[in-house]
């Protein structure tokens, strides 16, 4: 069972804000979903090599040529909010210090 | 006590590559509007698919192997997660546990410090990533504006052993690092433009202690000088809280170039946690014995051979071989001037010499940005040899091919440089002068052997400069003589 401390986390890493009902209900789901990996965690997988990818294809690379790009006006269409040129998001204040 | 520093690097350089790591957009974006070299997979929109630049792919192991690294057989791509607005899909698509690199070394110490030994600094892996955009702060102070240019151009990550014990050695791991990236051209390595990117682990321990204190990562850092200033006030700062009996807290410290310090960066709620795992959007690589094999045959001469065959085979004093070796386009002007003239020292002299100096007044850093050629040099050189010009009047024609680009021949012609070594001609100057100078003839008759020189410089003055000097010498002893003897 992933407690409620877990989905908090989980959450806050995700950007989420959930309700105390949700966490409960996505508690439960995310329990049932680990169950499933629990179950082939129980398969003798010995000399099975791991699988990171589902594609069938290996090595699809392409030539280093380059193609127009969309235009400036096309990609900030699509900004919440923007000057025109560029998204605008809230002032970032990352860089604030202290000795 | 005495204490000893324990350093790592993590240096990010920019792949000089014509479009980005996963999407034909290009990469050559400088000065152009925000937002103008950006398509719908570097926006992080959904249902893209990204496809790896092969040329990425090639860097990378060429790279690898100009770092004395090992290959991956595989490699393959994992998703960092991280929420940040300069990163668009909320990840940053990176490598984390099957890199394309590992376990290479780089050689500091060029040799030029006396009793200094070789040292080899670990390399402990380079990966493969795409660049971040740029976050530029509005002026209300409420907004920013992101700039997603920048975003997918392609990075290494070259990531080093804790093996560096001074900012002095880090200094030097970066210079070589840079050198060699440029030798190989992967990268323009401009710190100042943000092609190379440095930040620096640092921790300190009692010396002798062999397990590892507490790390503090330094951001921030803007050039090789800030790395050194960062790392030595880093060491002082983490110096002086353990001798108070403190803890050094982990942390992550900005770089203030202007007050020369390390401030903490504003603590995060929660610690990082990244949780990686496969970048389904993109296959693993094999990497074929055979392209590797083809990338290591083309790779250039790198400085450390470059360096050794310079003392070994030409001859050069260590101190010349190692400005030479460490500066590529130098090197690769004297290997030009070398194939088609044996007098390795003189080259050496004129490149490093007047040539060096006259491309510090003009401000070109890469010789083949200026107008001399090694065949300019080479013909000057000659010119020299046969008698034609004397070496002081080769200074003459050194500024003036910077200038013209002129062949030698042609600016000697010009310019009337060519040295006179008629000796009808330099004999009526002798005499001019002897009889100018009635007081340093007696002198000299006198046994005053000085005056010789004086007279001499009163020849090639009259002559301005052209005179053939070992001919004016000779001569000149000669009519001494006989005065003396008359």
């Amino acid at each position: 069972m992933i407690s409620k401390e877990e989905i908090t986390k989980i959450a806050g890493l995700a950007m989420l804000e959930l309700s105390e009902n949700e966490k409960a209900e996505y508690s439960s789901q995310l329990s049932s979903l680990l169950g499933y990996f629990n179950e082939i965690q129980d398969l003798d997988l010995a000399g099975v090599e791991p699988t990171n990818h589902a594609l069938v294809a290996d090595n699809v690379l392409r030539e280093d040529t380059a193609v127009p790009s969309l235009g400036q006006n096309v990609v900030v269409a699509g900004a919440p909010a923007t000057d025109g040129k560029s998204y605008r998001v809230p002032a970032i204040i990352e860089t604030e210090e202290q000795p | 006590m005495k204490y000893e520093a324990v350093i790592g690097l993590e240096v990010h350089v920019q792949l000089s590559t014509n479009t980005k790591i996963f999407c034909s957009c290009s990469t050559r974006y400088s000065g152009n509007e925000p937002n103008t070299s950006v398509c719908e997979v570097c926006s992080g929109q959904p249902g893209v698919l990204p496809v790896l630049n092969a040329e990425v792919l090639k860097r990378a192991v060429k790279t690898g192997l100009a770092l004395n690294c090992s290959i991956a057989k595989r490699t393959k791509f994992d998703r960092k997660n991280y929420f940040y607005p300069d990163l668009p899909k909320g990840y940053q698509v990176s490598q984390f546990d099957m890199p394309i690199c590992a376990n290479g070394y780089i050689i500091v110490n060029d040799g030029l410090a006396e009793g200094k030994k070789d040292k080899k600094i670990g390399i402990t892996r380079i990966h493969m990533e795409e660049d971040a955009g740029k976050n530029v702060h509005g002026s209300d102070g409420k907004s920013s504006f992101v700039d997603y240019n920048r975003a997918g151009v392609p990075l290494l990550e070259i990531v080093s052993e804790p093996d560096i014990r001074t900012s002095s050695e880090a200094k030097e791991y970066l210079e070589k690092l840079k050198t060699i990236l440029k030798y190989i051209d992967v990268s323009d390595c401009n710190m100042e433009d943000g092609s190379l990117r440095c930040d620096a682990n640092v921790s300190v321990r009692p010396a002798g202690e062999t397990k590892l204190g507490t790390k503090v990562e330094i951001k921030n850092m803007n050039s090789f000088r800030g790395v050194q200033k960062a790392i030595d006030y880093e060491i002082e700062r983490q110096i002086k809280v353990c001798e108070s009996g403190s803890k050094i807290t982990q942390e992550t410290r900005l770089y203030d170039e202007a007050k020369a310090v390390t401030l903490t960066m504003r603590k995060k709620e929660e610690a990082f946690d990244y949780r990686y795992f496969p970048e389904p959007d993109l296959p693993p690589y094999d990497i074929a014995p055979k392209d590797i094999d083809a990338i290591n045959s083309a790779l250039p001469e790198l400085p450390d051979a470059k360096f050794a065959r310079y003392i070994n085979e030409m001859q050069l004093s260590v101190y010349d071989a190692s400005l030479l070796s460490n500066n590529p386009s130098l090197a690769a002007f004297f290997d030009e001037c070398a194939a088609g003239y044996k007098n390795y020292k003189a080259i050496t002299n004129w490149l490093l010499g007047d040539i060096s100096k006259k491309m510090n007044e003009l401000g070109i850093e890469d010789i083949f940005s200026s107008r001399i050629r090694p065949e300019n040099l080479l013909e000057m050189l000659v010119l020299i040899d046969n008698g034609t010009i004397s070496g002081k009047i080769a200074k003459t024609v050194v500024d003036e091919i910077f200038a013209s680009g002129e062949k030698s021949s042609k600016i000697i012609e010009k310019l009337g440089l060519v040295q006179i070594s008629d000796d009808g001609f330099i004999l009526k100057i002798i005499n001019e002068v002897v009889a100018e100078n009635p007081k340093s003839i007696s002198d000299y008759i006198s046994g005053k052997e000085a005056a010789v020189g004086f007279l001499v410089g009163q020849i090639m003055k009259k002559t301005r400069g052209k005179a053939n000097p070992k001919l004016v010498n000779e001569m000149l002893i000669t009519e001494l003589a006989k005065l003396k003897n008359a």
